[in-house]
């Protein structure tokens, strides 16, 4: 067991050192004096002193110790200054942004998981009956519909036409912020991310618990006299959801670009609005910065839920 | 048994005769097929026909909604929004498909060179594989499309970078599957170099897997398309492509003002995606039957 | 010997592609108290879905029984058409059943303790720790002991034959009157096989069961059962005491497969003059595609064209002993 983690620890070490490899590499292929993201505007430098910066970051020497440099730099959360946003450090404007993100993906997820447990669930139960079909259809829908058409569709139901919710935003302008406000705000996109993440695990939770449904052990199970309530849910169910624990990680790219047309349609302060913002503006040190944060984040949330998974299958476990 | 198959017979009894069969009992794949044909047809005839101009400029009806004289009405600067949206379609199209075809070329290379390459080739190969899968595919796409620039080209680039993986893992499984079969080791009895077993032998034994990957790809490469246009990369102005046509509603005003503006190319979007996967669901299930009691 | 198990012309029927087809269909047997009852026959002949038809465990949406009446001695009313909520109370409580795969037959994710302890809380209503202690008691009765804590393991912890051991702790737990064994050695080594086989006696005798055992295995069906009853293409083409079918079958199917069997008489047998095939020629016919006349006709050498022409009835051979087929009286 030990050797297992250890093993999926080192994996992921290095796919995060080939990912910072990846966006070192691509970052050297934009236009741009390299050192120029580095110079903090506040204090004024010497020729001198870009010498030495330049010396620091192995500019005059060859490609890979310039990676190490930029690495080091990284790990000590030095990740340059944005060409936007006067200037401010990427490292500062990444820490203000991810809140939001986090919230919005939070709560989003949360309901979608909810909502896809439950849907999934009755269209196991009832496969190939009229409720199976039309939730099959809708979930048929949903895989189709483009993330930003659903956004868009939702804000201008819901916020312009019906009123029910702000039209965008995290909190009404003018107005000291509360909690209450920022809730009223969250609702919209989130329902919206909910519903358009909630199709994937709906329609896992419905084939694994029709596969688990069909195992040998369930028709024992039944040959007991297990009430049917019970084999569904104590059963059946409990074998097929133990996947849906790496579900999350393996949805999460997904969910990450989800999250990234839901905010800037609903103008969400999150770091998805940051990315494409600076995307739009050529901001190189801070695209490259937002996103080797969120690649590292992909990859531990990804190691986290394999670790669980093995943690609570026994048959992994007790090996 | 001693009759002469006939032509007509040999050829039914080709798996692919088979599948084809299939997809034609399968009502929803047939549905998609037709559904596809009714999208396609206008979208790729539309520069054929007289009077087509989606660029063209008319400055008497700014914003109008849909009337006889322009069916889906007219956006900001006067054009029409159905002539838009069909030549956007075509744009959607030329993109998407130019990136599935590189992009199965890379692929399908990748995951022959490790399943037939070595240990090692396969180690380098699946690592690659791996790394291009770490980001998150929209993250990818931004990255990338901020290097490379906006434009036809680079954007076919951008999608084709970020598909190959997926085909890349499916051609390695299959072809370590057949690489223990007869009839690759009799091909390579017979003296059959690498190319020959890789054209002759590993590519028609994966015909099945790039067609339902081809078609599911497809779908994906025309959302990557609109999701850069409509983030603002992509196909820019004044070129229409679905997505920035939509990005225009990113703006309150459309947004709430000028609905048909962006839900034709939104509706269009939808329903050729509906049409895609409808098929490439029916491809997969035609090509991969599960035999089933009633 | 009263009837424990009655079942009666049962027709089970299951819908195809190629329309519905009868896996069970016209089949009569019992099983007496304390009595064996071997169910025989080639796989794909039907005894699997019989023993799941008297449990009403078919497959939902395929498969259904469509004629015939199943009585269970102490229930009152038809097992076909018992309502769902008694049928579930039977299922474990008066009639327990074992299958031929334990490693998958067991919830991979529950303690064995737990799934043997679930039908004593469903069926007698004990307490969590009622029904624990009951359990690790049933588990020490099939030579799973306290000591060694196997209650406290899951199903992959244990050996092939202690999963089956287990199974059988499930399926005894409640003190059933009949017993339904679906192969449950065939997956076993062949020592394990006979541990198993004296175990079910041993079960037998103490708990006063009947128990319905099915097979392909002749050697299996002497060594431990009183009757035996030979299927083929769904119908039960001969019954009687194995000690009558064994010294003289009356089927030529019964006869083909159990000189299969190396045995002793066989050389007997070749000198009489009876054509004794080492194998059966042809196949078993497809469900969907059954020839008319008698199934077994295409593949027997005594057949004629009135086995061709129809099915032939069950025939008296004695009190006990029934066939189907034409010429019986020539074997």
């Amino acid at each position: 067991m030990l050797y297992f983690i250890a093993r999926r620890v080192a994996a992921a070490g290095l796919m995060l050192v080939a990912l910072s490899v990846l966006m070192f590499g691509l970052l050297r292929l934009t236009p741009g004096d390299p050192v120029s993201a580095y110079i903090d505007p506040a204090v004024p430098m010497s020729e001198a002193d870009i010498a030495a910066l330049r010396h620091r970051l192995g500019l005059d020497r060859s490609l890979p110790v310039q990676y190490l440099a930029w690495a080091e730099a990284a790990i000590h959360g030095d990740l340059g200054y944005s060409t936007q946003h006067e200037r401010a450090p990427v490292r500062a404007l990444i820490a203000e942004r991810a809140g939001p993100t986090l919230l919005l993906m939070g709560s989003g997820l949360l309901l979608a998981t909810i909502g896809g447990l439950l849907f999934g669930i009755i269209s196991a139960v009832r496969a190939n009956d009229w409720l199976d079909i039309i939730l099959a259809s809708l979930s048929a829908l949903g895989i189709s519909a483009p993330v930003f058409l659903v956004a868009l569709i939702g804000l201008f139901v819901f916020a312009v036409r019906l009123g029910w919710a702000p039209a965008g935003g995290i909190a009404t302008p003018g107005v000291p912020v509360t909690a209450g406000d920022v809730l009223a705000h969250l609702v919209l996109p989130a329902a919206v991310f909910a519903i358009t993440q909630m199709t994937m695990t709906m329609r896992f939770v419905r084939g694994a618990l029709l596969e688990a449904l069909g195992q040998d052990y369930v028709r024992t199970a039944r040959a007991k006299g297990v009430a049917e309530l019970s084999v569904i849910l104590k059963h059946a169910l409990r074998n097929a959801l133990l996947p849906v624990v790496t579900l999350v990680g393996a949805n999460l790219g997904a969910a990450v670009g989800g999250a990234i047309f839901i905010e800037s349609v609903f103008n969400w302060p999150g770091m998805g609005l940051l990315l494409v913002n600076a995307v739009e503006a050529r901001d190189y040190p801070l695209i490259m910065g937002a996103a080797l944060v969120i690649g590292a984040f992909v990859l531990i949330v990804n190691l986290l839920t394999d670790l669980l998974y093995a943690a609570i299958d026994p048959r992994i476990a007790l090996r | 048994m001693n009759h002469q198959a006939t032509w007509r017979e040999t050829w039914q009894a080709h798996p692919l005769a088979q599948a084809a069969g299939r997809f034609a009992a399968n009502p929803l794949a047939m549905a998609g097929l037709l559904l596809l044909l009714a999208m396609l047809l206008p979208v790729t005839c539309y520069p054929l026909l007289p009077g087509a101009a989606p660029n063209a400029i008319d400055l008497t009806a700014l914003n109008a909604p849909p009337d006889a004289a322009h069916w889906l009405g007219t956006d900001g600067v006067g054009r029409d929004v159905l002539a838009r949206v069909l030549q956007g379609g075509r744009i959607s199209l030329i993109v998407a498909s130019s990136a599935v075809c590189i992009s199965m070329l890379i692929g399908f290379m990748v995951g022959a060179v490790a399943a037939l390459g070595g240990s090692v080739a396969n180690a380098v190969a699946m690592r690659v594989t791996d790394l291009a899968m770490t980001l998150p595919p929209v993250v990818l796409l931004l990255v990338l499309a901020s290097v490379a620039g906006q434009g036809i080209a680079p954007t076919i680039l951008v999608i084709s970078l970020l598909s190959w993986p997926v085909l890349a893992r499916l051609v390695r499984a299959r072809l370590l599957e057949l690489r223990e079969r007869e009839f690759v080791i009799a091909a390579r009895g017979m003296g059959g170099g690498a190319w020959h077993i890789m054209l002759r032998h590993a590519l028609p034994n994966c015909i099945d897997v790039l067609i339902v990957f081809a078609t599911l790809q497809l779908a994906q490469a025309i959302l990557a398309e609109a999701g850069l246009s409509f983030l603002g990369m992509g196909i820019p102005p004044p070129a229409a492509s679905w997505g920035n046509m939509l990005n225009a509603a990113r703006s309150t005003v459309v947004l709430e003002h000028y609905p048909w503006q962006w839900l034709s190319p939104g509706i269009a979007l939808l329903l050729t995606e509906l049409a895609i996967n409808f098929v490439g669901d029916g491809l997969s299930a035609a090509l991969n039957p599960r035999s089933e009691l009633g | 010997m009263a009837a424990l198990l009655d079942i009666a012309a049962l027709r089970t029927e299951f819908a195809t592609r190629a329309g519905p087809i009868l896996p069970v269909n016209d089949v009569s047997l019992s099983v007496g108290v304390g009595e064996t009852l071997a169910l025989v026959g080639e796989s794909g002949c039907g005894k699997s879905v019989t023993a799941l038809s008297i449990l009403r465990l078919l497959p939902r949406r395929i498969g259904r029984i469509a004629g015939g009446s199943i009585r269970l001695h102490g229930i009152d009313g038809d097992l076909v058409t018992l309502p769902e909520d008694r049928m579930r109370h039977v299922r474990g409580g008066a009639i327990g059943m074992i299958f031929q795969e334990p490693a998958t037959c067991l919830n991979p994710l529950l303690k064995v303790g737990e799934q043997v302890a679930e039908p004593l809380r469903i069926h007698r209503g004990l307490s969590h720790g009622e029904a624990a202690r009951a359990a690790e008691a049933t588990l020490a009765s099939v030579g799973l002991p306290g000591e060694d804590h196997q209650a406290g393991r899951y199903p992959h912890q244990l050996s092939g034959g202690m999963r089956q051991r287990a199974m059988i702790a499930v399926a005894l737990a409640c003190h059933p009157r009949l017993l339904i064994a679906d192969e449950p050695t065939t997956a076993l080594d062949v020592t394990i096989q006979a541990q198993i086989i004296e175990l079910l006696r041993g079960l037998q005798h103490e708990l006063g069961m009947g128990l319905l055992f099915i097979t392909h295995n002749f050697a299996l069906v002497a060594d431990l059962a009183h009757r035996m009853a030979v299927m083929y293409a769904g119908r039960i083409v001969e019954h009687g005491p194995v000690a009558a079918v064994f010294a003289r079958p009356r089927h030529p199917y019964t006869h083909g497969l159990l000189a299969c069997m190396p045995r002793l008489g066989m050389a007997h047998r070749l000198r009489a003059g009876h054509q004794t095939l080492p194998t059966i020629a042809g196949a078993v016919p497809r469900l969907d595609a059954l020839p008319a006349g008698c199934s077994f006709a295409p593949r027997c050498v005594l057949a004629t064209d009135a086995c061709r022409r129809e099915t032939p009835a069950l025939a008296e051979v004695s009190a006990e002993h029934a066939v189907r087929c034409l010429r019986w009286s020539e074997l």
